[in-house]
């Protein structure tokens, strides 16, 4: 057998994670189809036209005055630059034999990518007030928004975002690089300087809403947030309120295959770093392998590359020919591309579940190795911080705790999600009688997607020697 | 009408959590044996592979491999130390549940797991 060390899973490190059990997994998957029955009978054609998309808010003047706050902005902004400058600094010039003692992987991967995506989706997106790039334009410009020099093409739309973002899941999950310090540093400051640029060139506001790939996922996952601003084209915030969890992906989107396929990749590409984990993978993967020897060393990439674009568009075909359905049911054949859009939004709770299903305890257990590093971020036997003996806690743990916080984030995520799309028909299919044929083929489509993350977190963990 | 209908999915969820709770708290528990694993590693490879047990038992490990070098367990965090052919034991309480990684702690490979099941 080969030896493969070089690719782990996740950006790095190993998961400790149990399957969950038969017995749970089934009752898990036959909850999800009983509620969704039930969701379905109940809601059936309630609310038809624009009042479907109506949810309660409240406006929260003591959120407006601290989003307003110029403290607020200069802490957030130096955290964030802050944080960015950790990750190229420790990256490049801490240790690189151990993955595990640099605390670069884990500022990236844990803390930034699982975790405040995850944080995001919970209070509010917080990516707007963290985001070291606009923090430093800001500070270069002194918060004055300079016009735009030159125009993205319109056609562009948010493709380059989404080239990015598969670029960085490629990075996490298929290069096999992402659990190298020195190349996790070299391409934060590779980005940094590309994102600066590109803010100059083409303004701060379109680069960041149309190229900077965080700026639009956190944007989608803002909106699952129960915190939503206003904000005048220049900028500033004209008022916040509170809503319920989920509702502000009814809001408007600008309609688009490039908006489609960022939501659709969230999907993927989750999946994705579930599914190599799992043992159908590595039984494609090592016939995949003797298959491309003659690539040498890069056909791990390749294969895993493949694997993750295939992935996509297969998921991506699987949502159009249900969305196709769906429209042909809902009998309303105009504005079909608008239609998918607000479909494909409908299903980022269960992303945003999965998301926190998955990496629950990479975020509880593993999280915690970053304090005694923090004491010698460096390697160079300093002591900054008394830190040094921390040994991580096992509290929240325990397999029956992970198997119920899972199993319980899964079906709510699912519930969420199924009664956004049943609001969504309502508004888009005029009658309730079409909306309601419209939501079988969506409830499928959502049972199956759920059922894969069920599935994914029942395999047995496998890992390669 | 609509006001109630929400409630009745909130009252099937909160029906489904606590439930479901209770089951995997009845499930839970149940291990407090004594187990002695004799593990063998040649190469790469570790035998049996995985070590199991249930949460609560009281593991003896007793190691035999056929190199040098510290083998290192996870998350209990025990170096099994010892020169090739020596028996390394070490025995602790499986109180922690979840797959642990055994592995050479000089170039971190990976020899097999202990997994430790509620």
């Amino acid at each position: 057998m080969r030896t493969l060390t070089a690719v782990l899973l996740h950006g790095f490190g190993a998961r400790y994670d149990l399957p969950i059990s038969l017995s749970l997994f089934l009752c898990g998957g036959g909850f999800v189809v009983f509620i969704s029955f039930i969701l379905v009978s109940l809601f059936a054609g309630d609310r038809v036209g624009a009042s479907a998309l109506t949810y309660p808010r409240h406006p929260v003047p003591l959120l407006l005055r601290a989003g307003r706050s110029r403290a607020l902005l200069v802490t957030g902004g130096a955290i964030g630059v802050i944080w960015l400058l950790g990750i190229i600094s420790t990256g490049i010039l801490g240790v690189q034999a151990q993955p595990a003692s640099n605390a670069a992987e884990y500022m990236l991967w844990i803390y930034f990518w699982a975790g405040l995506v995850i944080l995001s989706g919970l209070v509010g997106n917080l990516w707007t007030v963290l985001n070291p790039w606009a923090a430093i334009y800001d500070l270069a410009t002194r918060g004055r928004r300079r016009p735009a020099g030159r125009e993205l093409p319109a056609r562009l739309g948010i493709w380059p975002a989404v080239a990015v973002y598969f670029g960085f899941a490629f990075l996490e999950l298929a290069s096999g690089q992402a659990n190298r310090p020195w190349v996790v540093g070299a391409l934060a400051l590779a980005y940094s300087v590309v994102t600066l640029a590109g803010m100059v060139i083409y303004g701060r506001d379109q680069w960041l809403e149309r190229s900077e790939a965080f700026s639009v996922l956190f944007g989608i996952i803002g909106r699952f947030s129960p915190v939503e601003t206003e904000r005048i084209a220049a900028g500033a915030l004209t008022a916040v309120h509170l809503r319920p969890w989920g509702m502000g992906l009814l809001q408007p989107l600008a309609a688009g295959w490039d908006r489609v396929g960022f939501v659709i990749l969230m999907l993927s590409s989750l999946a994705f770093d579930g599914l190599v984990a799992t043992p159908l993978w590595f039984s494609f993967n090592a016939s995949a392998l003797s298959d491309l020897s003659f690539l040498g060393g890069p056909a791990e990439p390749v294969v895993r590359g493949v694997g993750l674009l295939g992935l996509t568009l297969v998921f991506l075909l699987v949502f159009n020919g249900f969305a196709q359905l769906m429209i042909h049911l809902g009998n309303h054949p105009e504005n079909s591309l608008e239609t998918i859009t607000a479909f494909a939004l409908t299903l980022v709770p269960i992303a945003l579940v999965y998301n926190a299903a998955h990496n629950y305890s990479y975020l509880t257990i593993q999280s915690q190795a970053l304090i005694p590093l923090l004491a010698d971020p460096f390697g160079r036997g300093w002591h900054l911080l008394p830190t040094q003996g921390f040994k991580p806690s096992f509290l929240l743990t325990g397999a029956a705790t992970v198997w119920y916080v899972q199993v319980v984030l899964i079906v709510v995520g699912h519930v969420i999600a199924v009664y956004l799309a049943h609001r969504r028909a309502g508004e888009r299919f005029k009658t309730a009688g079409n909306a309601v044929l419209s939501q079988y083929p969506m409830l499928i489509l959502m049972v199956m997607y759920t059922m894969t993350s069920l599935w994914i977190l029942a395999q047995p963990i496998t890992r390669e020697v | 009408m609509r006001g109630i209908r929400i409630y009745v999915v909130i009252t099937l969820l909160a029906v489904f959590i606590i439930g479901g709770g209770i089951v995997i708290a009845k499930q839970s528990g149940g291990g407090g044996a004594r187990l002695t694993v004799d593990v063998s590693v040649s190469g790469d490879r570790m035998t049996p592979a995985p070590v199991t047990a249930r949460q609560g038992d009281t593991i003896t490990l007793n190691i035999t491999a056929d190199r040098a070098g510290e083998i290192h367990l996870h998350g209990y965090d025990i170096h099994f130390a010892g020169s090739a052919g020596d028996v390394r034991t070490h025995t602790f309480k499986a109180d922690k549940s979840g797959t642990w990684e055994l592995e050479y702690e000089a170039g971190a490979k990976h020899l097999g797991n202990l997994v430790v099941s509620p």
